[in-house]
């Protein structure tokens, strides 16, 4: 269990306090923190004067990165007396602390884990950078124009997967931890107890956003998909889509891979590089047969996969509602608006 | 009549008459001064249509898709230009795509607005005559559009009239240098080019939103997705994202139209649009070759002439 049973109370941390504070945790953990503005927002190892991310909405790139990184060797090989060994690449299970991400953010890693942490067959890989890991949450108190958490379960104030959370107030953030790391994590740092009209102020802020935020009726979407695999719907959902992999890379919660080695005689690595399905080469079979041959059967995939079987497995939509991909898309092929359209699809 | 009423009685006529199939335009997109390609079959659907300074895709990218229907494309300069190429290169037959030229003064540029309105993103905007007018919740800024330009609407070149099979209005784009980009980027030290080209590719996530976004990257399998043999790694090592972005430099040389759709593609601000210019440049000095406009009847590098001014074999 991540999360801690007893609710901790809230602390002020000065807006002036926190370059100290991130130098302070940086001596003691790998530290990655939001930075920059629109299209260059990414989270990217902390550096003393780091400008950290104010703009509205969640960064353009995603936290998933720091635990699935587009590229990632899994082990190298070589040959040594005539055999061939094998060298796993190092578990990296270090502490870390991510600071600054969204509460949508926090959710996606929560949706990604029981991917890569499955009983059956968890990645090393991933399982140790997130096993240290503290997520240190900022709460949105403005979304982006394109954000929809609320519809698939979300909020900005949101707690899950979060270690702490940060909700920006006038003057200062009132921090509250919402596991037994956090709270630990927390303490370790000492600052004054919140008084009581921080916490309703920060309330105030949440309810801000939560009204700034679109509805998208995303409601039973997966139970209107069930049976309509091929229902004329996909004949023109993807006639626009150009097929670029920009919704999907960087989406926080897709995580499709290639496996690759690279190398050359005696040697390699194998490598695990993002993967997309709206890529033709996704399920290109080496005899040539392609089972998804046109942007129809790609684009199905991928709402399928958020909106179906993902759901069908476990529980819930493979979607955070960020808005991420409506921003970027070059030709503006909205998901909300998708998910629109799937709402009045028939039998 | 304003040229969208022109634009969508045309489309509308075109296809209740049966001329084309399908008209390939843009529509109203579902955030602020952001519009989406519509593909309209129905007199219908045509009424939707609209060109205006914020459509910024290159249409053209959509002909090779429908390579047996006749289609109706609304045409810019830029789909015009692309147009020449298809003709070209055997893509498009002009008897079978109709370009309906819209009228255009530049695009307005989304990275130029975001620049100007520092991060705050717009929940609503308009365009009203040369003026852009976009808001929040608590502010609103009247800009004017000419301040607001994509980098490649300076200078911008226009094919002749006869490019297009009718035209609805005249096109203005702002004068400039189109190669003062380049000039700029010439003008700094070897080192200095170098790390700012390694900064552009080291943002690349490889998503390859530049290569769809392109009309002239058509290749039905192109170099970087193949894997037997394979032409350049796909992880996020530098040189492999170099080899791709170079190589499609390459093949786009003598053939990019200079339209930018592949930098406006870009989720991650990734420019090389001088990488491009340089190769057209190249083209145009050595060849008097421009791509998109002259109707020469084959492909530069497919091309000898005696007469080419190539000073550079001694």
């Amino acid at each position: 269990m991540r999360r801690g049973e007893a609710a901790v109370a809230g602390v002020i941390l000065e807006h002036s306090e926190l370059n100290r504070i991130l130098a302070h945790v940086a001596g003691q953990a790998r530290l990655w923190v939001a930075t920059g503005e629109g299209e260059e927002a990414a989270f990217l190892p902390y550096r003393p004067g780091i400008p950290l991310r104010r703009g509205p909405g969640p960064t353009r790139r995603t936290a998933k990165e720091i635990f699935f990184p587009r590229t990632e060797a899994l082990f190298t090989f070589h040959e040594a007396d005539g055999k061939p060994r094998l060298e796993p690449a190092k578990v990296d299970d270090g502490p870390l602390v991510v600071f600054g991400l969204r509460p949508c953010d926090a959710r996606a890693l929560c949706l990604l884990d029981p991917v890569f942490e499955d009983p059956l067959w968890p990645d090393r890989l991933y399982g140790g950078r997130r096993a240290r890991a503290i997520l240190v949450g900022m709460a949105c108190s403005q979304p982006s124009r394109a954000c929809f958490c609320t519809s698939v379960g979300g909020d900005p104030a949101g707690e899950e997967g979060l270690d702490v959370i940060l909700v920006a107030l006038d003057d200062a953030y009132l921090a509250r931890a919402t596991t037994d790391r956090g709270a630990e994590w927390l303490e370790g740092l000492g600052f004054s107890p919140a008084p009581p009209e921080a916490e309703a102020a920060a309330a105030r802020v949440a309810e801000t956003a939560r009204r700034a935020l679109a509805a998208v009726p995303a409601d039973g979407l997966k139970e209107r998909l069930d049976g309509r695999f091929e229902h004329p719907v996909w004949d023109r959902l993807h006639e626009r889509c150009l097929g670029c992999a920009a919704c999907t890379y960087l989406c926080p919660t897709c995580h499709c891979f290639d496996i690759v080695d690279e190398g050359g005689p005696g040697e390699g690595v194998r490598l695990r590089n993002w993967d997309s399905c709206m890529f033709a080469l996704f399920t290109l079979h080496a005899s040539g047969h392609n089972p998804r041959m046109t942007g129809k059967e790609r684009m199905r995939q991928r709402i399928m996969h958020k909106f179906n079987y993902y759901p069908e497995r476990q529980g819930r939509p493979a979607c955070v509602g960020c808005g991420r991909c409506v921003e970027i898309c070059p030709v503006n092929l909205d998901l909300r608006q998708v998910i629109a359209e799937l709402e009045g699809v028939e039998a | 009549m304003s040229v969208n009423a022109l634009l969508r009685e045309t489309a509308a006529r075109l296809l209740a008459e049966g001329t084309v199939r399908l008209v390939v335009g843009w529509e109203k997109g579902t955030l602020p001064l952001r519009t989406t390609p519509l593909l309209a079959r129905t007199a219908e659907q045509a009424d939707r249509l609209v060109a205006d300074a914020t459509c910024d895709q290159n249409l053209a990218v959509y002909l090779t898709r429908f390579k047996d229907e006749k289609v109706a494309l609304v045409a810019r300069p830029c789909e015009a230009r692309t147009l020449v190429e298809y003709c070209r290169e055997h893509r498009a037959s002009p008897d079978r795509v109709l370009a309906i030229g819209v009228p255009c003064t530049g695009m307005l540029s989304r990275r130029a607005l975001e620049r100007r309105l520092s991060g705050r993103l717009p929940a609503a905007g308009r365009l009203e005559g040369d003026l852009v007018i976009c808001s929040g919740e608590d502010w609103e800024e009247r800009l004017p559009l000419t301040d607001l330009l994509e980098p490649v609407c300076y200078g911008c070149r226009l094919p002749g009239a006869d490019r297009y099979w009718r035209v609805l209005g005249e096109s203005r784009p702002p004068a400039g240098d189109r190669y003062a980009e380049l000039d700029r980027f010439r003008q700094m030290a070897g080192e200095e080019r170098y790390a700012a080209f390694c900064r552009a590719v080291e943002r690349c996530i490889r998503c390859y939103a530049c290569r769809q976004a392109c009309p002239m990257c058509y290749c039905p399998e192109c170099f970087s997705d193949r894997s037997a043999p394979t032409w350049v790694g796909s992880s996020d090592d530098l040189s492999d994202t170099m080899v791709f972005h170079l190589t499609r430099t390459l093949h786009l040389a003598g053939r990019c139209v200079d339209c930018g759709a592949c930098v406006r593609a870009c989720p991650v601000g990734v420019d090389l649009r001088h990488l491009h210019l340089r190769l057209g440049r190249e083209a145009e000095e050595r060849f008097a070759y421009r791509p998109g406009l002259d109707a020469a009847d084959r492909p530069l590098v497919a091309t000898f002439r005696p007469d080419d001014p190539e000073e550079f074999i001694r």
